[in-house]
C-alpha cells in the first residue's frame, strides 16, 4: 500500500537543489555544444554557481538565525546547502580554469590583451586578485561544510558554534562578492570567448 | 561571552581548521613566488601554467593534511576551543590575504 509521505521543506530544497543545478548544467553543456560555444557556455555555468553559492551562505545564515522550524529539518538544510556551496565552489575553480586557459592565450585578440590594451589595470591587479583570492575558495567552503556535519543540532543550542558558523559563512560571502567584483570588471571591457 | 568561546573543540574539528589554515597559507606564500620568482613545479597543468601549482598544491596539502590529521588526532575528545581555532583561521586568512594583495601591483592606483 502506498503511504504518501508529506513534502517536507527539506525535502523541497533537496529536490530544488539538485533538480536546477542538473537541468542548468546539462542544459548549458548542451546548449555550447550545439552553437559551437562551449567556453562561453562554461563562464556562464561560472557565474551560475557564484550566484548559487553565494545564496546558499546566505540561506545558511538565514536559517541558523531565524529558523523557528524543528532544529532537525534546520539542521538537515543547512547540511545540504553547506554541501551545496562546497560543491558549487569546486564546479566554480573547474569551470573559471577552463575560462582562465583561454583567457591567458598570447593571441591579440584574446580577452586578455584586449583589456590590457583597454584598461590595464583591470588585468593586473584586478583579474588577478580574482584568480588567486578564489583559490581559497575550496577549502573554506569544505571547512563550514563539515562543521555543519560534524555540529548537527550543536549549531542551534550551542551560542559559541552558532556564532562561529555565521562569522564563518559572513565573511566568506563578504570574501566571494570582493572576488566576484574584481572579476566583473575586466570582463565588462572583454569577456572570455572561445 | 569569554567563556561561551572557550568551548572545547574535538580532535576531528582541530584537524579541519589545521589543515584548512595551513592550505590557505600556502596560497599566500604560492601566488607572490608563482608572480615573482615563477618555478617550474608550479606549473602542474602547463595551458594554466603556475595557477595549475597554486591551486593543485595547497588543495592536495589540504586533503592529505585533513586526513592525516583526522586519524591522529581524531580520537582526542578535547583539542583547543571554539575561540583558538577561530584565531588560528581568521590569523591565516588575513597573512594570506594580505601577501596576495602585496604580490599584486595596487598601487599606484590608475587616476
Amino acid at each position: 500500500m502506498l503511504v504518501s509521505r508529506p513534502l517536507t521543506a527539506t525535502k523541497t530544497i533537496l529536490f530544488l537543489i539538485i533538480g536546477i543545478t542538473t537541468i542548468v548544467s546539462v542544459g548549458m553543456v548542451i546548449l555550447g555544444h550545439l552553437v559551437d560555444k562551449k567556453i562561453e557556455s562554461a563562464m556562464i555555468l561560472h557565474d551560475f554557481f557564484t550566484a548559487f553559492a553565494i545564496m546558499s551562505g546566505a540561506g545558511v545564515i538565514g536559517v541558523l538565525v531565524f529558523s523557528s522550524q524543528r532544529h532537525h529539518d534546520a539542521v538537515n538544510v543547512i547540511r545540504m546547502l553547506s554541501i551545496a556551496a562546497a560543491v558549487s565552489v569546486f564546479v566554480i575553480l573547474i569551470t573559471g580554469t577552463i575560462g582562465y586557459v583561454e583567457y591567458r592565450l598570447s593571441d591579440p585578440d584574446s580577452a586578455k590583451s584586449k583589456i590590457k590594451a583597454t584598461f590595464p589595470y583591470a588585468h593586473s591587479p584586478m583579474f588577478e586578485t580574482m584568480e588567486y583570492m578564489g583559490l581559497l575558495g575550496t577549502m573554506w567552503a569544505g571547512l563550514i561544510a563539515y562543521l555543519a556535519w560534524h555540529y548537527k543540532e550543536q549549531m542551534f543550542t550551542n551560542p559559541a558554534i552558532k556564532n562561529m558558523m555565521v562569522a564563518l559563512i559572513s565573511l566568506a560571502i563578504m570574501y566571494a562578492l570582493f572576488i566576484s567584483l574584481m572579476g566583473i570588471v575586466p570582463t565588462k571591457i572583454a569577456s572570455v570567448q572561445g | 561571552m569569554e567563556k561561551a568561546y572557550s568551548v572545547k573543540t574535538t580532535g576531528k574539528v582541530a584537524a579541519v581548521f589545521i589543515a584548512t589554515s595551513v592550505s590557505i597559507l600556502m596560497v599566500g606564500v604560492l601566488t607572490p613566488l608563482w608572480v615573482h620568482l615563477p618555478q617550474k613545479w608550479l606549473v602542474v597543468y602547463t595551458p594554466a601554467a603556475g595557477y595549475s601549482g597554486v591551486f593543485f598544491y595547497p588543495t592536495l596539502a589540504w586533503a592529505v593534511l585533513w586526513a592525516g590529521l583526522y586519524f591522529t588526532l581524531g580520537r582526542k575528545e578535547s583539542v583547543g576551543t571554539v575561540k583558538r581555532w577561530m584565531t588560528v583561521f581568521l590569523a591565516s586568512l588575513i597573512v594570506a590575504t594580505a601577501i596576495i594583495m602585496a604580490s599584486l601591483p595596487w598601487m599606484p592606483f590608475p587616476w
